[in-house]
């Protein structure tokens, strides 16, 4: 391991919720604004698409840690990680190779999918192309923030996430562009309408967003039906709930085929996914997890500090 | 009894911090498949002239790949683009892109024939609407050069079937990639 890896992941490390790209020191362009480059607007999907699948399941979920929000006023103070299982659909995609070359497509490594090789011209020797690397060697992508609960609010409460790499003093701006991850969730409480329900049943939803320099713009949002039952310290839940969101890249791509400003979309699509979760309070602790299963499969655990 | 549980509820937590940390890496080394930027010129054609010998141009490393990138072998020649510009009914007959690291040391890398009309639009090896031959000493050579980031020069020339008119240029493009760590 060379010592510029490990800094870079040292640095990575220090991101309390990690979305967990490369810096090269004194450069000031980290890996993932590096490889982003050499695609066009057209061509940068396949490889992206599921980072940006794996950032909205995993913002999607952790807002719920009770089987309904309570009455009184209540305020928390909360760490929350999540993490999204890559499986090995999202390693490679089908890549267009450049206009003409043949074949016209190849199996290329997407951002989770490890080293890519060189292809060369099945009729024309000495003209080759290779895709580049995936950046991420991982079996789960994961994501971590702090997070602020106020409950108690006429059945509902309020939950606010946020993050900075501005809040990891040893990461310096030269070395890692700046992130920024934000979101708010809100679950209200049902069951103070209906009476006599043999579970609690709450709705909820939540709006996330994650910047990474000036290139990366994800939001999401998901909302979703809740029920749980609480046993003494215990608490289980589980529900339905639809995620989706939009990741935004903006950069100046180098790939021949289309060089020049890139602004373009890449599109969550919405889906359902189950939730289950589970909560243990301990006093002014509570040890609290869920995981959502559907398109992606993400679990959150976390610990709640408060009354 | 609640100590117990408290306890046991924080080694779980750090426990699954620690398996999320250790399930994920960065690819090292991570290579980026550099595409190198305005390995291209244009070339005038003097009026009145029947072959062209326009000239060498030389590309040095800053040119072609950003300073942010380590060089980490390998490199890849994609496609060669030549274009022609201005009105000219006769034909290019034997043109010539040669590449090495001084005009001493040239390699041929593509010759290519055809009317003048026809590269008009940009023609390509991968396309391969026109004669455009590769040849092997010349990929060598540019690819040797690009993976030591040395100067690259690049000239070209050949030969009309009759004198030039005036306002007659060739554009050339070479697209290649570099394996390179950021």
């Amino acid at each position: 391991m060379t010592p510029g890896f490990a800094r870079r992941r040292a640095a990575i490390v220090g991101v309390a919720f990690g979305v967990l790209f490369t810096a090269t020191p004194a450069r000031g362009q980290s890996g993932l604004e590096s490889v982003i480059q050499q695609f066009s607007g057209a061509t940068i999907q396949g490889y992206i698409q599921p980072l940006a699948d794996a950032l909205v399941a995993n913002l999607s979920i952790g807002y719920i840690n009770s089987t309904i929000p309570g009455r009184k006023l209540s305020i928390s103070v909360e760490l929350i990680g999540m993490t999204a299982a890559v499986d090995d659909a999202m390693r490679v995609y089908s890549a267009a190779t450049p206009t003409g070359f043949q074949p016209a497509t190849i199996d290329a490594p997407t951002i989770f999918g490890g080293p890519a090789t060189e292809v060369q011209h099945s009729s024309i020797p000495g003209l080759s192309y290779r895709p580049s690397d995936g950046l991420v060697d991982a079996e789960y992508f994961p994501t971590f923030g702090p997070q602020i609960r106020v409950g108690g609010l006429l059945g509902t409460e309020v939950v606010l996430r946020y993050a900075s790499s501005s809040m990891v003093p040893v990461l310096k701006e030269e070395d890692f562009p700046d992130l920024t991850l934000l979101g708010i969730g809100l679950q209200h409480s049902l069951t103070q309408y209906i009476k006599g329900l043999p579970l609690e049943l709450s709705i909820g939803g939540s709006f996330n967003s994650i910047k990474f320099g000036d290139i990366v713009d994800l939001s999401s949002t998901s909302y979703g039906i809740n029920v749980g039952k609480s046993f003494g310290l215990f608490g289980v839940s589980g529900g339905v709930q639809s995620d989706g969101g939009t990741m935004n890249l903006t950069y100046d791509s180098t790939d021949p085929n289309g060089a020049g400003d890139v602004d373009v979309d890449i599109d969550v699509k919405r889906a359902l996914r189950f939730r289950v979760g589970a909560s243990l309070s301990l006093a002014f602790l509570r040890l609290f997890g869920d995981a959502a299963f559907g398109g992606v499969t993400s679990y959150a655990a976390g610990l709640r500090f408060g009354f | 009894m609640l100590a117990r549980l408290t306890k046991t509820a924080l080694v779980a937590l750090v426990a699954m911090s620690g398996l999320g940390a250790s399930c994920f890496s960065i690819t090292d080394p991570f290579v980026v498949a550099v595409n190198l930027k305005d390995i291209k010129a244009t070339y005038n054609v003097t009026p009145g002239t029947v072959t062209f010998d326009p000239g060498c141009i030389t590309k040095n490393p800053a040119d072609y790949i950003g300073s942010n990138f380590d060089v980490a072998g390998g490199g890849q020649l994609v496609d060669v683009i030549v274009k022609s510009n201005g009105t000219f009914a006769g034909n290019i007959t034997s043109g010539q892109i040669r590449i090495g690291g001084s005009t001493q040391a040239l390699q041929t890398l593509v010759t290519y024939s055809g009317s003048w009309a026809a590269f008009n639009t940009p023609q390509s090896l991968l396309q391969r609407n026109t004669t455009m031959t590769l040849n092997q000493a010349g990929v060598t050579t540019l690819k040797s050069l690009i993976q030591n980031t040395s100067p690259i020069v690049i000239c070209h020339g050949g030969a009309l079937s009759q004198a030039a008119g005036t306002g007659m240029s060739i554009d050339l493009s070479i697209f290649a990639q570099v394996n390179a760590t950021p």
